[in-house]
Formats: C-alpha cells, sequence, structure tokens
C-alpha cells in the first residue's frame, strides 16, 4: 500500500515535472522549417515524384531492350566459317544445275557466280542424251529377263549442324559413287536455312548410300518408290527393233530405185524413220539410266535447339537439353546483341551520359550552395 | 511508422518527415526546455533538430529508434548552444532565469509538492538526466505528452512490454534517486 502511494505520488511528480506546454508558434514553424527544406524535386506528390524518379531507369532500360532487339534484327547471323560458307545465302539465292551435260556448274540464279561441289564435279558423263554419244547395247538390250526397275527416295532430314550435314551429304553421295544433279539452297531468316539435293546414286549402292543418311540429322519424313518399267522398255524395244527392219529394207529399197522421184520418195522415208529410231533409243536409255542410277532427293532443314525442343518423336531428356539450350543460346544471343548495340550507339550513349554526370554534379553543388 | 514512408522521408519528402517526427515534437521540445531553460531557445533549438533531423535522416537506421535518434540529436544541438553561449544554467539563479523568460512549472502547492518538498524536483530533474536516453524519451512522452503506452510501443517500434518495463525500471531508478536526495 506505501510501495503503491509512493508510485503515485511519482508518477504525479513526473507529471509536474514534465508538464510544459508544446508553444503551437514551435509547432507550425519547424513543420514550415522542413518544407521549406525540402528538395525542389520532392515537391511534387509521391506518386508522381516515384514515376518521375523511375522514368530516366525505365526509358534507359526501354532504349537498351529495343536496341539489343533492333540490333538482332538488323544484323543478321553470318554463316560459320567453313568450306561451305564462301557462298551467299542472305539473297535466298538459289543454285541450279546450269544443263544436263554439264553437271559441275552451279549458276547463282542471277548467272553472277559459278558453284561447284567434288560430288559434282566427279559426276559420270556417259548418259548425255546426244545423238553421238547414245550407244545403245542391242545385246544388253535383248536380254529379256532383265528387270527393269527404277527407285525412287525422297527424304526430310532435320538438322542443326547444317553446313556440315551439308557437305556430309554431298561427301556420302561422292563415296557411293553418284553425283548431285541439282542443288539449291536458301534462307528464309537467320538460322533458318533450306537445302535441296536431287542425287543420282548407282542402284546397286542405293542401300548401303541411304544406311549412311541416317547418320545425319534426324529423318522426319521418308518416301521411297519402285517403278517396274520392264513392259514398257520392252514395247520400246520391240518397236525400235521394227523401225532398225524397216530402215534395212528402205536402205535396200533405195539402192535399186530407178526414178528420181522415187529416190526422193526413199529418202524421206528413211529420214523419218531415223528420227522415229533416234528417238526410241533415246527412250530406252532414259530407262537404263533412271534404272542404273536411283534418284534421291534430299531435303535438308536447319533446326534450332528450339524447333527440336518442340518436336515429339524424340525423349523427353533430349527436348528438355534442346530446351535449355534454346534457352541459353537465346540469351547468349540476346547478350550479344546488347554488346553490338552498345558499341554501336556509344557515340550517342557515352555524350548523354557525361551530360546526364555533368548535370547532377552541378545541380548537387548548387543545391550544397544553398544549403550553407 | 510505415516503411514506405521512412523511405519517402530519406529521399527528402518533408510530408513523410514531418508525419514520423510529429509525434516527438514535444519531447523534443521539452528537452530542450530543460536543458536551455528558456522557452525562446528551446523552440529555436527543437526547430533545429527537426531540420538536422531532415538532412541527415538518410543516415538513419531503420532499426534504431527514432524517438531516440531525435532526443541525441537534440541533446547535441543543446549542448553547442550552452557551449557558444558560456552558459552554465546550474548556476543561473532561478529570478534571472524568469526574467529572461524561463517559465519553471506548477507553482502552485500539489500533492506532489507535497510529496517532493524543497529540493525534491531539481533531484528528481537530475536523476532524470542520469537516466539512459531511452527512458528518457518514455518518460518524456509518457508525462509530457500523456500517451499511453500502446502508442508509445507503436511509434517508437519497440514491444509493448519492453516500454512497459523500461518506464518501470526508470521509475525505480528515479525513486531511489530521490530519496537518497532526501536523505
Amino acid at each position: 500500500m506505501k510501495k503503491k502511494t509512493a508510485s503515485d505520488a511519482l508518477d504525479r511528480a513526473l507529471t509536474a515535472l514534465y508538464q510544459t506546454d508544446v508553444p503551437e508558434a514551435y509547432k507550425a514553424s519547424w513543420r514550415d522549417a522542413v518544407k521549406r527544406e525540402e528538395p525542389s524535386d520532392m515537391k511534387s506528390t509521391p506518386r508522381l515524384a516515384w514515376l518521375r524518379r523511375a522514368a530516366l531507369p525505365i526509358a534507359a532500360a526501354a532504349v537498351l531492350i529495343i536496341g539489343t532487339a533492333v540490333t538482332g534484327v538488323i544484323a543478321p547471323k553470318t554463316p560459320e566459317p567453313g568450306p561451305a560458307a564462301d557462298y551467299e545465302i542472305q539473297t535466298a539465292s538459289a543454285y541450279k544445275a546450269s544443263g544436263a551435260g554439264d553437271v559441275n556448274n552451279f549458276d547463282f540464279a542471277d548467272g553472277n557466280a559459278v558453284f561447284a561441289t567434288p560430288a559434282m564435279a566427279s559426276a559420270p558423263r556417259g548418259y548425255a542424251e546426244t545423238e553421238d554419244e547414245a550407244a545403245y547395247d542391242m545385246e544388253e538390250a535383248a536380254d529379256a529377263d532383265t528387270r527393269k526397275i527404277v527407285r525412287t527416295v525422297s527424304l526430310t532430314i532435320a538438322s542443326t549442324i547444317f553446313e556440315r550435314d551439308y557437305e556430309t551429304i554431298l561427301s556420302l553421295a561422292e563415296a557411293a559413287d553418284g553425283y548431285a544433279s541439282s542443288v539449291s539452297m536458301y534462307s528464309q531468316q537467320i538460322d533458318k536455312r533450306y537445302a535441296s539435293f536431287e542425287l543420282r546414286i548407282p542402284e546397286e549402292n542405293l542401300d548401303s548410300f541411304l544406311s549412311s543418311l541416317d547418320g545425319i540429322g534426324r529423318t522426319t519424313d521418308r518416301y521411297e518408290t519402285a517403278t517396274d518399267k520392264t513392259t514398257q522398255y520392252a514395247d520400246t524395244q520391240l518397236r525400235l527393233q521394227t523401225q532398225l527392219d524397216k530402215m534395212t529394207r528402205l536402205q535396200e529399197l533405195l539402192l535399186k530405185a530407178e526414178s528420181v522421184e522415187d529416190l526422193l520418195d526413199i529418202e524421206s522415208e528413211i529420214a523419218d524413220t531415223q528420227y522415229e529410231i533416234d528417238s526410241l533409243q533415246s527412250s530406252l536409255n532414259y530407262i537404263d539410266r533412271q534404272v542404273d542410277y536411283a534418284t534421291v532427293s534430299v531435303y535438308l532443314q536447319e533446326q534450332t535447339p528450339s524447333d527440336t525442343a518442340a518436336a515429339e518423336d524424340i525423349t523427353i531428356g533430349e527436348r528438355l537439353v534442346n530446351g535449355l539450350k534454346a534457352s541459353l543460346e537465346w540469351l547468349g544471343g540476346f547478350f550479344e546483341n546488347m554488346l553490338v548495340f552498345l558499341i554501336a550507339a556509344a557515340p550517342v550513349l557515352i555524350p548523354l551520359i557525361i551530360a546526364y554526370i555533368v548535370y547532377r554534379i552541378v545541380r548537387k553543388r548548387r543545391k550544397a550552395k544553398k544549403q550553407s | 511508422m510505415t516503411e514506405r514512408m521512412l523511405r519517402q522521408a530519406k529521399r527528402g519528402n518533408a510530408e513523410a518527415f514531418i508525419a514520423l517526427c510529429a509525434p516527438f515534437e514535444g519531447m523534443v521540445y521539452r528537452h530542450c526546455l530543460q536543458m536551455l531553460k528558456i522557452r525562446a531557445d528551446a523552440q529555436d533549438a527543437a526547430q533545429e533538430t527537426m531540420l538536422r533531423a531532415l538532412r541527415s535522416f538518410q543516415s538513419f537506421e531503420e532499426r534504431s529508434e527514432l524517438g531516440t535518434w531525435l532526443y541525441k540529436i537534440a541533446h547535441n544541438i543543446c549542448l553547442d548552444i550552452l557551449k557558444r553561449a558560456h552558459r552554465r544554467h546550474e548556476n543561473a539563479s532561478l529570478d534571472k532565469l524568469r526574467e529572461s523568460g524561463f517559465d519553471p512549472p506548477a507553482g502552485n502547492p500539489t500533492p506532489e509538492d507535497e510529496y517532493i518538498r524543497g529540493g525534491e524536483q531539481d533531484a528528481l530533474r537530475e536523476a532524470v538526466r542520469t537516466l539512459p536516453e531511452r527512458q528518457q524519451t518514455l518518460l518524456s512522452l509518457r508525462y509530457g505528452d500523456q500517451m499511453s503506452y500502446a502508442k508509445i510501443a507503436r511509434i517508437m517500434k519497440l514491444p509493448l512490454g519492453t516500454v512497459k518495463s523500461a518506464l518501470s525500471r526508470a521509475k525505480e531508478d528515479l525513486r531511489v534517486a530521490v530519496q537518497d536526495a532526501n536523505q
């Protein structure tokens, strides 16, 4: 009880000690002084002040991101150095064979450049269609038991190592004693190139060649046909034989001709028959060529890791790895583009940054001077 | 005291700073008055305390107590003023102080005057000065501004129990000090 009384007394004593009215003038004056002291850039409302302070970093970030994005668009990625990187692809130029008798020379569409590959250079020339070179082997044609099967194969290959696979396909064709009758390559966008090959592979090497292609990229589509041309070949042979017999008879008649009129008629008939013989022989040569050399059409597609990450015919592990690769590639590309942009924009950015720093220093000094 | 207000005040926003420091304006003024004895000087010193706090608010560490921080600033400013003026208030006579505007609290006899006879109030004042800054701040808020424990705890960012125990300890120390002075 005594302690309680003493405590109450102390409370009253303390209240009395601290009992001091705080002057209203002081309350108002320190507030005014603080408001006067407030930096001028803080006088706006807090929300707007936040916006104002954030404006510069946001603008800088926007310039950096937009600049990086624009740099990525206007600066196409150049192909990696290598044997196949010597020709331009940006213009989506298509290569095409300049002619059946000169398959090792490929001209650009505009005719300015020549492109050749080893496989093409070694292409056999024994199948040219000229009359002089046509050497139809009657003995072979007489072999009625020989089946005339024309094989064609069409493949679509997705490749993440485009240039290496491009070269490998041509090398494999050469190794199989084949050749490329046409090659074209074009690019729709960066890292999205396409190449189309029409390869002629000896029939006896076709299966081994197709097996070797399995090691390249990822085959997404395969189509194979075998057309039996035996009947057509035999018919053509019979028609040719008939024409040859007719030619023999006409030449005999020519020797026996007695009048000029008969002579002219027989020569006209001989010319027509010769034309027919040539035509039929050409057909037989064509079939032989088709049979001896299978046609393999390869469509090579360049694929980025992000493409393969979306593919459904690979394992989830491969998709995950490819997805990660795609992200890292994108990130690397982004920073690469940012670096290019920063260096490219340095002549503009550096003076701007210097001007801003000078402005800040001058402003700070003025403020310090004002406060002092 | 919200974090947002602290951030704004640190960036120099006057409104935020005023909102944070207004609860301590009485405590600052009273401390200045206790040290300087003269209302006008106390008013100037208290205002200077607030301005100096505003200028150096960026250095204020959020983990410390704003009231104690302001108390220290006020204390240092008052010491500077006293040094400059060579003013030794311990030796100043009450009459001189009254002439220069000093208005000592509570002139009429009250129950507490009965309790604190003679020099007891001076002894109490001196005893208060020996207390740690935090306890002096708490006493000023409690008895000067008549704040509740809860409000003190809120503005000082202290647990309620800490406020209660600190004030209890302060009163116990004061009681001993006053008793010693009376003996």
